[in-house]
């Protein structure tokens, strides 16, 4: 018996050693191609932007007819940049529009989530379902009435048109998703405060609330980039160019360009691909900055399904 | 019998102060929810009211001088004193415009996200910056989609410029492509340039993905099973109930689509006229027709809701794992 293993060991060694180098060679191949592949489906999906960074640095005369379009500046310059000056006043707009719904959005929705996720009450079953109903609505059956009903309330042309909406639960999603989250914290813990004599609101602000900062951070982020350049709901509400947020701005320059002529002057061509770079700065801070913290939020939604 | 009283009232007392308990914190749980039953009230309920009322009226925004289903009836008119035509067009056009591109992401960014889940060097590189794209704002994505894919003739909605597509095309002597400058295409385009939106898709399934455990791959493995197998028995089932999600929300989502009319207007000769967008223009452009407006609204509403129901009814293909 001895024998005969011995004797099969090492009949069998360089084939089994052989097949390990093919497949290691098959291995490595494999992987070369997918590196290549992916590098190409990198390189496809990120040229368009790569395009609009390198054309904001150019000059207008790069841009002319006659000059071949090319990818990399030849002129490099920053003048391009000096439009977005023009728009301060808007900025502050969205500024404040912004500051206050990435704020009040995840704590509205913390305070709606709070019953849902660690209490039970009377009729919550009920209230969750009408919660969730909410979203099944489409926001464009809601455009024209919303619009009538804002000028009744004075809010037409006027910021607060564009925040208003952020203290009543920030959206049915944003609940839910908080809801999901609070959900995970041990329920001893509110029972432990209660015996200390806390009440709910006490337990919500400073024993809840603060353990909710991962999401609530994440709520913001999405708000801060869903504001950032909101075009629907400016362009329903805010009709004074003081009023303006830099989306809407940026949208009537270009639309203004649009009904002087038939051809858009190099110069604003350039500048239009700078007011692209800038637009998308905001977003690609956030992202970098907070990239696991979306990450996480996105996973948190990914559960629900 | 006087020590049964009593006891009686004692426990009715204990039944009553529990109700009290009961109550009392059944009302804090209530004022937590307020906000949301304000906001539901004002901005949900009133205004679907509204709107409800609108559209039976010619109001314009200012007032009313009508009753009537008259809205309604000049929604399903397909002579030429009616909108049957013009809003079908758009339901076409916005149906035509989900289906495709929806189907066309939502392949794309799975087989996308299969590719990308393997554990190789420098993964994560390449999902970072296969989800730049995403990032760009739409308002600055139609900037640079005008820009590249700018087309030779000088139209009535759209400027003349050759853009680096067509110059690249006409370098390698192939005719110039129109793009968004010609109703024949500019639907097309759009859809192309929504490949580029694949990234979000990319990074949501990859999380779907993590959610799968991994013990099962590895039963499969002892099995022999192959990749497609695995694929088509692990994969996709357990995440079926992501792709489903997906799917709806991307079906209402879609239907809405208005944040191309920034810098694509309608399209060349109306060729990205959606129904949000005619639902707008109804309202907001001369004649300033509100109770038309209204009646689309509605009419896009039903289709949606009649949709989301169909689809919720044919779930049986969705794996929900252990029912508990």
């Amino acid at each position: 018996m001895e024998t005969k293993i011995n004797e099969s060991a090492p009949l069998a060694a360089p084939d089994s050693n052989s097949l390990q180098k093919k497949t290691k060679t098959a291995k490595r191949v494999l992987l070369a191609v997918k590196y290549v592949l992916s590098a190409l489906f990198v390189i496809i999906l990120i040229f368009p932007f790569l395009f609009m960074i390198m054309k904001s640095f150019m000059s207008a005369e790069e841009t002319m007819t006659g000059v071949p379009v090319h990818f990399f500046p030849q002129h490099f310059t920053f003048a391009n940049y000096a439009i977005i000056g023009q728009f301060m006043p808007n900025l502050i707009n969205t500024l404040i529009i912004i500051a206050i719904n990435a704020t009040f959005i995840p704590l509205s929705a913390c305070f709606v989530a709070f019953p849902l996720a660690r209490r039970n009450f009377t009729g919550k079953k009920v209230v969750f379902s009408v919660i969730m109903s909410t979203i099944m609505i489409p926001s464009t059956v809601l455009m024209i009435p919303s619009y009538i009903l804002f000028r009744q309330f004075g809010f037409y042309d006027k910021l607060v048109s564009q925040w208003i909406g952020a203290f009543w639960g920030g959206g049915a999603l944003n609940i839910f998703l908080v809801i999901q989250f609070m959900r995970g914290f041990p329920r001893e813990m509110d029972e432990a405060a209660r015996i200390d004599g806390a009440n709910d609101f006490q337990i919500f602000f400073y024993i809840i609330l603060p353990l909710c900062s991962n999401i609530i951070l994440f709520i913001a982020i999405t708000a801060v980039n869903g504001y950032w350049m909101d075009f629907q709901g400016p362009l329903l509400y805010l009709k004074s160019e003081s009023k303006y947020t830099v989306g809407l701005a940026f949208y009537y320059f270009y639309n203004d360009l649009l009904s002087q002529g038939s051809v858009i002057a190099n110069e604003a061509r350039v500048q239009l691909m700078a007011m692209s770079v800038f637009m998308s700065i905001v977003p690609m801070l956030l992202y970098f900055l907070f990239q696991d913290k979306m990450i996480g939020g996105i996973k948190l939604g990914a559960v629900k399904g | 019998m006087v020590k049964a009283k009593k006891q009686l009232s004692v426990q009715e007392q204990f039944r009553r102060s529990a109700m009290i308990r009961r109550l009392k914190s059944d009302l804090v749980c209530y004022i937590f929810l307020l906000p949301f039953f304000v906001g539901a009230v004002v901005f949900t309920a009133y205004p679907i009211i509204l709107s409800c009322v609108y559209s039976f009226t010619d109001f314009n925004g200012a007032y009313a001088t009508e009753w009537g289903i008259f809205n309604f009836k000049a929604l399903f008119d397909f002579s030429l004193l009616g909108e049957a035509k013009n809003v079908f067009t758009s339901l076409g056009l916005t149906f035509l415009y989900v289906i495709v591109s929806s189907t066309v992401s939502l392949t794309l960014s799975y087989a996308f996200a299969l590719f990308v889940r393997r554990k190789i060097p420098g993964i994560k590189v390449i999902r970072v910056l296969c989800y730049l794209p995403c990032l760009i704002p739409g308002l600055a994505s139609g900037f640079l989609w005008t820009d590249l894919l700018g087309y030779g003739t000088a139209t009535a909605t759209r400027p003349a410029s050759y853009g680096l597509f067509n110059t690249w095309l006409t370098n390698l002597g192939l005719p110039a492509f129109p793009f968004f400058s010609d109703a024949n295409t500019a639907m097309f385009t759009l859809i192309l340039t929504g490949i580029w939106g694949v990234g979000g898709g990319m990074i949501m399934w990859l999380a779907a993905f993590e959610n799968i455990p991994p013990d099962l791959y590895e039963a499969a493995d002892l099995d022999g099973a192959s990749y497609m197998r695995k694929l088509f028995s692990i994969t996709i089932p357990l995440s079926s109930p992501m792709i489903f999600y997906n799917l709806v929300t991307g079906l209402i989502a879609g239907l809405q689509v208005f944040g191309t009319y920034a810098t694509y207007g309608v399209g060349e000769g109306g060729s990205l006229y959606f129904i949000a967008i005619r639902i707008y223009t109804t309202a907001f452009k001369s004649p300033y027709n509100f109770g038309l407006a209204c009646a689309e609204g509605w009419l896009l509403f039903i289709i949606i809701a009649a949709l989301t129901l169909l689809l919720f009814k044919t779930t049986n293909w969705v794996h929900y794992g252990d029912e508990n």
